[in-house]
């Protein structure tokens, strides 16, 4: 189950479309994230960006955008880290 | 009773022990401790609820307590308090209890809810799994809570549910041959997994578990991830054992989603509801352009007709209200196409289209977050540059930022409506979106060409979608509106500026004709360069250098240029005013008949008529073809100075100068190529 979170995590993807893909609910996929998470197999795409700087009064993104607010509850965006990229390189080897 | 957070275990012990209840805290903590001493079967029995917990690992005081208190103050019986309606999450905790060996029993907690999320639960099928028994009950409202106390006593240990990749489970049994406790499975794989366990174990318990986990971890097997892979995946089989019927309540949100999302139709959609954006852009800021257009004449003609010396009034009327007037203008433009945007943001489908653009980022080979900054450029590209910043690393944030010049922005949309207003009044619509696509092929282009030499690519992961909302009238209209101002306020200055020096190019020498300025004489420099892309007008070359500046002054430039050479006649002031009043009328009409032309499907609506006098001059400079390539040259051309000096500030002068020659030759080639084929389809 976490390895194939891992695999579809590869390509963006909303929690919908994970939820189904996984055929879990939302609780047991938050649950799949954190345990990822706990060992640096993906991280919050925020806390590895520095914010953007500029003025996010006009911008269209800015409720999407990870630098647009320092605690994005609304906006969680996750991505792979290095280790849980190569994971799925080992895994597919 | 050991549950995850807000399982009712609070509720369940006051149901259990009624006034027996004992509030304290747990020794040297402030976590409240909550206890009861209850007579059962004639035996005294300690109901102990320790603090809700997703795991036994610690990673939260409250955690580390209950994991503590389990394998240090060994309980006779667990009570497992699982959420009936988050069964396969609240598994996970079962599944790590399981491995405690204790005996255990489960409370299926919230039956109720579960009902009311649509689930049919089989209590007996967990039972008969599990091996432990369960009691299905409602604790709020005391029902089965009898039963439950019926069946404490009658807890036993688990049979073994998870089943671990073999070399996992040697490696487990290896080890818990030498933990003498009678939680060793659940203390062996968790001392694989690498975690911390809150028990003291002797030093060569330690030393076999490190030994273990780097053969493991030697022959390619992450122990923690295969362990938890292997919990969830028992959780999600006993969850889909448990679990008879489910009705799932899909919301409206997921139901448009199912389309706007769909992996052959999402793509299309996105497309869709962009070309619908500029097709209500320029079916409804059109009249309005024709009036600010009209206007604009009006106030030509009074200069004119004031009689001031010839400078003057050529300054006045040509420099002012012929250049700055006419780039204000299209401010109908941006307003409406600020409109449609501020429309779709708040309803909720720019994140959806924003969202599919991450994967068409993702097949260029682009990070996926790129998609942030790229979009971002279609308004302007400067806050799109310092904006790559969100992308990890150098190399992806240059590939973008390299790409973000591409993009049309909002200052190069009035350029391309004047145009696609005059050469393809029918097919305007369509131009303006192709060169939106034509600036985002070779973005993505570089971008990929840029990610070649290093490889890779990076990956974005899970995206919040929030829900569709109908937006309320009140915040599209202030938030297009504040758009539109910060745009013309940013502009103005620049324009001004840009639109004057030409002025006074096109008047220098004293006394030169407009064919002798020097404005004219810079612009003929290009021409032999510029006629092989079928552009030979001196004023349309010309325009292109104050472009540089910024390229919103390419209109006002044009206008100068062209508007100038010809004097405009004089009008009298009542004469203005009836000429300005059947503008408004016409404005107001033409946008009451928007509203058809946006419906009807089969047209798309027309761009609309830049400034009339431009218009006319402009349709006798340029063939079809030269228009296109023109255009394109425009849209691929140099970034702007602001742009340039983004570039500079994040990537040093190097990457700036790169940028500059590197757009500049590929406009020239893209602007040639596409000259070739427009000719080829009979556009000369």
């Amino acid at each position: 189950m976490l390895k194939e979170l891992l695999a579809l995590l590869e390509l963006p993807q909303s929690r919908a479309q994970l939820r189904d893909g996984l055929q879990v609910d939302e609780e047991t996929l938050e649950a799949m994230l954190l345990s990822l998470q706990r060992k640096g197999y993906v991280g919050l795409a925020y806390s590895q960006s520095p914010t953007c700087g500029t003025s996010c009064t006009y911008c269209s993104l800015k409720n999407l955008c990870p630098a647009a607010g320092a605690e994005p509850q609304e906006s969680k965006v996750w991505r792979l880290s290095k280790k849980g990229e190569e994971q799925l390189k080992k895994d597919r080897r | 009773m050991v549950g995850n957070p807000n399982t009712g275990k609070t509720t369940l012990i006051n149901a259990l022990a009624g006034s027996n209840l004992k509030v304290g805290n747990w020794p040297g903590t402030t976590v409240d401790r909550l206890a009861a001493r209850l007579r059962l079967a004639g035996k005294e029995i300690e109901l102990v609820d320790l603090p809700g917990t997703y795991g036994l690992i610690p990673t939260t005081p409250e955690e580390g307590l209950v994991a503590r208190e389990l394998l240090n103050n060994r309980p006779q019986t667990i009570i497992n308090v699982v959420d009936a309606g988050n069964l396969e999450r609240n598994l996970h905790l079962t599944l790590n209890l399981s491995e405690m060996g204790m005996p255990m029993l489960v409370a299926l907690n919230l039956m109720d809810e579960a009902e009311a999320k649509g689930y049919s639960l089989d209590p007996q099928a967990l039972e008969r799994e599990l091996g432990v028994p369960v009691a299905p009950l409602v604790a709020s409202r005391d029902k089965g809570v009898t039963a439950l106390l019926e069946r404490l006593q009658q807890g036993v240990v688990p049979r073994p549910q998870v089943k671990y990749p073999p070399p996992i489970e040697k490696a487990v049994g290896e080890l818990a041959q030498q933990i003498d406790h009678p939680s060793r499975r659940w203390l062996a794989l968790a001392l694989l997994s690498g975690e911390e366990v809150p028990l003291q174990l002797p030093e060569q318990v330690l030393q076999s578990a490190a030994r273990l986990s780097k053969s493991l971890q030697d022959s390619g097997i992450d122990a923690y991830l295969e362990i938890e892979n292997a919990r969830f995946a028992r959780a999600h089989e006993l969850a889909r054992a448990v679990i008879t019927g489910s009705e799932k309540r899909l919301t409206l949100t997921d139901r448009i989603d199912k389309w706007v999302l769909h992996p052959l139709l999402g793509g299309p959609l996105f497309l869709l509801g962009m070309l619908l954006a500029f097709r209500f852009t320029f079916s409804f800021s059109s009249p309005w352009v024709d009036f600010i257009g009209a206007l604009q004449e009006v106030l030509a003609g009074w200069v004119h007709a004031a009689h001031l010396p010839a400078l003057l009034s050529s300054f006045l009327a040509d420099g002012l209200i012929g250049g700055v007037g006419t780039v204000i203008s299209f401010a109908p433009v941006l307003f409406f196409l600020y409109l449609a945007l501020a429309f779709l943001e708040t309803s909720g489908f720019l994140a959806r289209a924003a969202f599919i653009a991450d994967k068409f980022m993702l097949l260029a080979g682009l990070p996926g977050r790129a998609f942030i900054p790229l979009i971002l450029g279609f308004g302007c590209n400067v806050p799109a540059v310092y904006s790559t910043r969100i992308l990890n690393g150098r190399l992806d944030r240059l590939r973008v930022a390299m790409a973000v010049p591409f993009m049309t922005c909002s200052a190069r949309l009035v350029v391309f409506t004047l145009f696609a207003a005059v050469f393809f009044p029918k097919q305007a619509t369509w131009v303006v979106f192709g060169l939106y696509l034509l600036g985002m092929l070779i973005g993505l282009l570089t971008a990929w060409a840029l990610g070649r030499a290093a490889g890779g690519g990076s990956s974005s992961g899970l995206m919040e979608l929030p829900p569709y909302r109908m937006p309320t009238l009140r915040v599209v209209v202030k938030l297009a509106w504040a758009r539109t101002r910060s745009f013309l306020q940013g502009a103005g200055g620049p324009i001004l500026l840009a639109v004057l020096f030409v002025w006074m190019l096109l008047n220098l020498p004293p006394g030169a004709s407009l064919q002798n300025s020097y404005y004219a004489r810079a612009a003929e420099l290009m021409q032999p360069l510029f006629a092989t892309l079928g552009i030979h007008d001196w004023r349309l070359l010309g325009a292109l250098i104050p472009g540089f500046v910024a390229k919103e002054v390419v209109v006002g430039t044009l206008a100068v240029s062209y508007l100038g050479s010809a004097p405009g006649a004089a009008l009298g002031f009542v004469a203005g005013l009836a000429q300005i009043a059947s503008a408004l009328w016409q404005a107001l009409l033409g946008s009451l008949d928007a509203i058809p032309a946006l419906l009807g499907l089969p047209h798309m609506a027309s761009a609309p008529a830049a400034g009339g006098d431009l218009r006319s001059a402009l349709a006798g400079s340029l063939t079809q073809a030269g228009a296109l390539s023109y255009l394109a040259f425009l849209l691929l051309y140099t970034p702007c100075v602001a742009t340039l000096a983004a570039i500079k500030n994040e990537f040093g002068k190097f990457w700036a100068a790169f940028a500059m020659i590197y757009e500049l030759l590929v406009a020239f080639g893209v602007a040639w190529g596409v000259y070739r084929l427009a000719l080829l389809f009979g556009g000369g």
